[in-house]
């Protein structure tokens, strides 16, 4: 079930209704029925693949409770053992439903090139909707439980609920168990104003999801599939539409999974901090999709020594959690170029911070000057946004050859011959499109700045905030993307 | 406690507040399809008891039957339920939609469909057969057998199909508010188009095919519900350019027809019958045209008058489609309504170009309310009638001395009203020859005429026409309201005749004239009477109120032409309007301001310093400082012409009366300008524009020339007269040979009525014929072979040499300009093309400009 479905607005009240209906001790229960539902959806068979994640991180937090409570010599060995079965586990799930393609596809070339004429069966299964993010999620609480930082869950279900909690099941934020697990023990009580903030936060969500990342979609798709015809403006704006589209997406979905479960009393963590006003990669990152950055950071960044070893081995560490994470978001080369990418500017600009201070002492530039921001932030956005190009290109052929169209020229004349309107969005649409973005750019820079939103819409007269309600559904409802789609040109009258 | 009731209360107010901006929303961008969604909406806004004849059916139902036609010609109200493409399925549910609110006496479907192979339409059929429901079980279930489970929920949702369409909402998407219900009988109109469609010979398909599973189980659904309902179902099938396969399948529907007892009229079986001509009856290969419409309709109207009892409803005073007949007819039938209150001045009136007479025996109907309060001798309201001597006819309302107003249609045919008001509400109706009139709903009179013969004149509010059609009798009267009809309405709608209170006519205001001129002559103006105006592109008379200024400085007199200064004049006989200024006579200046104006003595050869101001229907006029006319009121009457220098122009727009005149200034302010600006306007006098050279002349003919009489000739290339003062000298050495006559040369505009230039024919072996400009000449040849002709052209006199003798000298001849070459050995037509080919033998040719 996608949140942007008619299905999803029936849903969600119905199970929130129900929710503060009941009484406490069973509302887990009921969450855990409603959340299987949602996952069931989409696939009901896939759901044993969820469970069977949840049961294995479940039972590997036992063993090692036990242990642990064992004490003993062999204790800390064994539990070890443990997170590493679990990690094993779990990972070969990944592996055989997410990366069997790659890994095939991958060993064939390699057969082929040594000159051998046998090649792997290909055979494909249909990626499990959510899996990178429920079996992270499940990972972190098998280390929590070692690390001690979360109590040993006992009972299966409340845990299932953990993994399954449907707001954040299919796309993140990815949870701790140390902060998510205990709130499925408090007591929700129904709160007028927290469901108004949940509320609006989900209506962001849809205005990023619907409006502005389904609407840019359109257009970026078209400059994809078909860059080779497509001029440099063309070209560029797809790749700036993509940075944003990419974003609202993503983001949209993390505030619709945020809002919802505030309306039941739920808090889950921050996912995008206004990435895109981030001054360098590394500030991006802090700032984009935080919670699979503090994962990395947390289970695989530090473990593996972190930055406390020396310049080269954090170095190594940088690009082995980037390479890493361009391998979670998919199976593909391009996904890991993109992540290396992302390691290789933030170790060049690491190694050459040094020259760039001379630099900036030099001519006296001043770091905090609102100039210095902005055209850090720029340059900043220039580089995320080449990443993305190799990030949305279906393979690397195509990011080299879009990489290409972006200079070959036709700028000034596709603009003014209107070729940016014939790539699927109508001149109204796109301009919509790019007013959208301001709208996104400026709420951005507001909470930048520390503008708390929703305190201040809340503090107005009645009127104002309903108006403001209303004037925020009627732009989804009106130029969110949805429904049939089909060319309005052709809906003709009286064309019989 | 209190909070919680209060923020119930403030949810439920929201949810209000926002179902009623969906609302709007939603019923903006709707879609607005009048195939499939309109009929139905419209349906129900059908008030019960309406429909007799519920038609049901895809476009060959919706788009071939024009129901107006039936309930025009046999009183039956049918209405046509139907949608794009149809399926049976949606027609199932459309009739249980429709048999909720209506109970027809007879339910007719086509059954095009039936032969359709489909599980589901494609989406933009599903939308127009499924939008115009309104929710409800029959909906859901609708919307569950026609659309894809995928579709489903936006269909019901509606806005998600819809909502898109901000950009595309047109002024029709703003009329479909709840509040704007059309109930009206649909009246079909579709193309004037010829489409020949091939057909096919129904009665050799003998055979017939399944009809698919879904269709037949739809169509026999149909079939149960009529019978369940006890309403008698008639299944036809609309003419088209079908196949083999759909004839095989409406043979099938045939046999089921036949077998539940049912009457299935194939119409693509009976084209003769019905008088409908594949060739030209269709539009398409699917639909009728008008032509089309208009016959099968009344065909299958005749069949249902034959085979059912439908009463005719027209008889049915009650029934809606008869109510807004009867408002539309009366409607139909209004011809003029007075959009703001006419108020006369005594110069102005209006013109409704309504001629009443035009038929003596038309039908008609006045609703006039009138200001009755106006002083005055014959104080004509409004007239359409023939002021000829002894054959007074037509209509004319006037209030005389005696302060009563007096309706007259012929000699000693008239109504005299005593008994009014302030303001009277006065009706005259002409029914043939009888006149009624009505004051203030009471019938004041009635008479009937012998005879009447037609009058063309138009009804004009505040003036009538004089004898030989000119306004007179500009009235001071006020007409509040006016309404014609080309019917005679029926005392009780006069009675209730309600005239609504129309705005006052703005007050005539005369706007400023600016500090700038809007027209300015540019340089000083000389003519020398024959082809030269200057055409200054302003009307001062487009708008008959229209104020202006004009000012100008020229020179009194000169001996040549019409003495024609400047003017924007109608020389219209019998109604001559605008300005004219004018030579009267040596020394006499003459300002015409239409019928009327004004004359100064300005002294022979005197410079004039002149302006006329129109201040709306005010002239004032003044010549070198003096007043001549202050603020006169005088008629005026649109005229679109120019105001031209140094002519006149014609009624047809041609220019005439051209005049040798000398203007200094001439400035066109578009306004009224002030009385001490007027005084110190005394500019500089402009400087005559440079003469044009035009082109050079130099040609030398190179080797001798012998004309063949059939299409040798030279074009010199060389323009002689495109500046008509140019000066050149023509030399040439000819045989007057008698085999050698015709056109030796030519420099000549073949135009009739105009025709100029220079022309040189060898009439014999003893006669050269001449034309110079416009001045001929002919010249006898001494016996000799041999003649050398020299033509001498300084400005416009022409002097020629013969053999260096002079033998006409300095005669003066002005031609207009002429932009046509000189040839040797022909002439050309207006058209330029060259004939009158010679034989002309010219030994030597020679023609030189002034400067060399």
């Amino acid at each position: 079930m996608l949140f942007n479905s008619a299905d999803f607005l029936v849903f969600f009240p119905i199970v929130t209704l129900i929710f503060f209906i009941i009484p406490h001790r069973v509302r887990y229960l009921w969450l855990l029925v409603s959340s299987y539902y949602f996952y069931m959806c989409w696939n009901a068979v896939y759901s044993l693949l969820l469970f069977a994640s949840t049961f294995i991180t479940w039972a590997s937090g036992l063993a090692i409770a036990a242990y642990q409570r064992r004490g003993g010599d062999t204790s800390r060995l064994k539990s070890q053992g443990i997170v590493a079965i679990s990690f094993t586990l779990n990972l070969l799930l990944l592996m055989v439903f997410k990366y069997t393609g790659f890994i095939v596809d991958n060993l064939n070339q390699l057969v082929g090139r040594a000159g051998a004429s046998f090649t792997l069966p290909r055979f494909s299964l249909l990626l499990p909707v959510g899996i990178s993010f429920y079996i992270f999620q499940a990972l972190s609480y098998t280390v929590d439980v070692y690390r001690g930082d979360v109590q040993v869950e006992r009972n299966l279900l409340r845990y299932a609920v953990f993994v399954a909690f449907f707001p954040q099941l299919v796309a993140g934020p990815i949870e701790r168990s140390s902060r998510l697990l205990e709130q499925f023990y408090a007591r929700q009580r129904f709160d007028y104003e927290r469901m108004a903030r949940g509320l609006m936060v989900m209506f962001w969500g849809y205005f990023q999801k619907m409006v502005v990342a389904d609407r840019l979609a359109v257009i970026v798709s078209r400059v994809f599939d078909y860059y080779a015809s497509c001029s440099g403006l063309e070209v560029l704006v797809a790749c700036v539409f993509f940075a944003f589209q990419i974003y609202c997406d993503f983001a949209g979905y993390s505030c619709i999974a945020i809002g919802a479960a505030q309306v039941m009393g739920f808090e889950l963590m921050e996912n995008f901090k206004q990435p895109y006003l981030g001054i360098c990669i590394a500030d991006f990152w802090r700032r984009w999709h935080i919670s699979l950055t503090s994962w990395f950071r947390d289970y695989l960044y530090i473990p593996l020594g972190g930055n406390r070893k020396g310049r080269l081995t954090k170095y190594r560490n940088i690009m082995i959690v980037f390479l890493a994470s361009g391998l979670w978001h998919g199976a593909n080369w391009t996904y890991v170029i993109w992540g290396g990418l992302n390691g290789l500017f933030q170790i060049v600009g690491e190694y050459l911070r040094p020259l760039r201070q001379r630099l900036k002492a030099l001519f006296r530039i001043d770091e905090g000057a609102a100039s210095s921001r902005i055209a850090a932030t720029a340059v900043t956005f220039l580089l995320v946004d080449l990443t993305w190009i190799f990030f949305r290109a279906d393979t690397l052929p195509d990011a080299i050859g879009i990489l290409r169209r972006l200079f070959t020229g036709g700028y000034l004349s596709s603009f003014f011959s209107g070729g940016l309107y014939s790539l699927g969005l109508s001149q109204l649409d796109f301009w919509l499109g790019v007013l959208f973005i301001f709208v996104l750019l400026t709420v951005d820079v507001l909470h930048e700045r520390n503008v708390r939103i929703r305190s201040w819409i809340l503090g107005q007269a009645l009127w104002f905030r309903w108006a403001v309600y209303l004037a925020a559904i009627f732009t989804i409802l009106l130029f969110g993307f949805y429904g049939p789609n089909y060319d309005a040109a052709q809906f003709i009258y009286f064309q019989f | 406690m209190k909070a919680n009731a209060l923020r119930v209360l403030k949810t439920a107010g929201f949810l209000a507040v926002f179902l009623v901006v969906f609302y709007f929303v939603a019923a903006t961008l709707k879609f607005k399809h009048m195939d499939g969604i309109r009929p139905m909406e419209n349906y129900y806004a059908l008030p019960e008891d309406t429909v007799d004849v519920l038609l049901l059916g895809s476009s060959h139902m919706g788009m071939n039957v024009n129901p107006a036609l039936m309930w025009e010609s046999e009183g039956i109200a049918a209405y046509a339920c139907w949608g794009s493409v149809q399926p049976t399925w949606n027609t199932y549910h459309y009739l249980r939609e429709c048999l909720k609110t209506q109970r027809p006496k007879l339910i007719v479907t086509d059954a095009y469909t039936a032969a359709l192979d489909i599980e589901y339409s494609d989406y933009e059929t599903m939308v127009k057969n499924l939008l115009g429901m309104r929710f409800s079980a029959n909906k859901l279930e609708a919307i569950r057998v026609s659309s894809p489970p995928e579709y489903r929920a936006d269909i019901l949702l509606g806005l998600p199909t819809y909502h898109y369409r901000y950009a595309d909402l047109t002024a029709e998407d703003f009329q479909y508010y709840f509040w704007q219900k059309d109930p009206s009988l649909q009246r079909l109109t579709n193309s004037d188009a010829v489409y020949p469609i091939r057909i096919l010979d129904a009665a050799q398909v003998t055979d017939s095919a399944e009809l698919p599973e879904k269709t037949a189980d739809y169509l026999d659904r149909i079939i149960a519900s009529c019978r369940e309902e006890g309403i008698p179902l008639l299944l036809v099938a609309a003419p088209y350019e079908l196949s083999a396969l759909e004839q095989q399948r409406f043979n099938r529907v045939k046999a089921l027809a036949a077998e539940q007892g049912l009457t299935f009229l194939n119409f693509n079986e009976f084209y003769a019958d019905a008088g409908i001509d594949p060739e030209t009856d269709f539009c398409d290969p699917g639909h009728l045209n008008n032509g089309g419409i208009a016959k099968y309709t009344a065909y299958l109207t005749n069949y249902l008058v034959s085979h059912y009892d439908l009463p005719d409803r027209r008889q049915d005073s009650a029934h809606i489609w008869n109510r807004a007949a009867e408002a539309a007819s009366q409607e139909n039938h209004c011809v003029y309504r007075l959009t703001e209150q006419f108020q006369g001045d005594g110069l102005t009136y209006l013109d409704t170009g309504l001629s009443l007479y035009g038929n003596p025996y038309a039908p008609y109907t006045i609703l006039a309310q009138l200001d009755t309060a106006c002083e005055g001798e014959d104080m004509v309201f409004l007239s359409c009638f023939s002021e000829e001597e002894g054959r007074y006819r037509g209509v004319l309302v006037r209030k005389e001395n005696d302060g009563a107003i007096y309706v007259v249609f012929h000699s000693g045919a008239y109504v005299t009203l005593k008994d009014f008001g302030d303001v009277l509400n006065l009706a005259v109706v002409k029914n043939d020859l009888t006149y009624q009139v009505y004051a203030d709903g009471q019938l004041a009179g009635s008479l009937t005429l012998n005879a009447l013969d037609p009058y063309d004149g138009p009804l004009l509010l505040g003036c009538e026409l004089d004898a030989q059609g000119r306004p007179f009798r500009h009235s001071e009267v006020r007409v509040r309201n006016l309404e014609v009809y080309d019917a005679a309405l029926d005392a009780s709608l006069i009675a209730m005749w309600q005239p609504e209170q129309l705005p006052e006519p703005p007050a005539p205001e005369a706007p400023s004239a600016g500090s700038e001129p809007d027209y300015e002559l540019a340089h000083r103006f000389h003519s020398d009477a024959l082809d030269s105006h200057v055409d200054t592109g302003v009307s001062l008379y487009d708008e008959a109120g229209k104020s202006w200024t004009v000012l100008a400085q020229f020179q009194e007199g000169d001996d040549f032409g019409s003495g024609v200064y400047f003017s924007c004049f109608a020389e219209e006989e019998g109604n001559y309007r605008g300005l004219l200024v004018r030579r009267a006579g040596p020394g006499r200046l003459e300002i015409m301001c239409g019928r009327q104006g004004t004359a100064a003595d300005v002294g022979i050869g005197a410079d004039v310093n002149l302006a006329v101001v129109k201040d709306v229907y005010r002239y004032t006029v003044y010549v070198n400082g003096k007043k001549l006319l202050d603020g006169v009121k005088l008629p005026a009457e649109a005229y679109p012409g120019h105001l031209l220098i140094a002519a006149q122009e014609t009624m047809d727009g041609e220019v005439f009366r051209r005049s040798a005149v000398t203007i200094y200034n001439l400035e066109y302010y578009s306004g009224v300008m002030a009385e001490e600006d007027i005084l110190s306007w005394r500019p500089e006098y402009k400087a005559p524009a440079e003469q044009a050279a035009g082109s050079p002349v130099a040609y030398t003919l190179e080797q001798p020339f012998t004309g063949d009489g059939q299409s040798a000739y030279i074009d010199t290339e060389t323009q002689l007269y495109d500046v008509p003062e140019k000066s050149w000298t023509l030399t040439m050495t000819f045989l007057s040979d008698e085999a050698a006559t015709g056109t030796l040369a030519s420099c000549y505009a073949e135009e009739p009525d105009h025709y100029r230039g220079l022309l040189i024919r060898l009439t014999s072996a003893s006669t050269l014929s001449l034309t110079l400009g416009a001045h001929a000449e002919t010249i006898a040849l001494p016996p000799q072979t041999r003649q050398t002709l020299q033509i001498v052209k300084e400005g416009f006199t022409y002097t020629v040499l013969l053999n260096g003798a002079v033998v006409a000298d300095r005669v003066e001849s002005g031609a207009p300009a002429y932009d046509g070459t000189l040839r040797i050995g022909c002439q050309v037509r207006e058209n330029g093309t060259p004939f009158r080919f010679s034989r002309a033998a010219i030994e030597e040719f020679r023609v030189t400009g002034s400067d060399q």
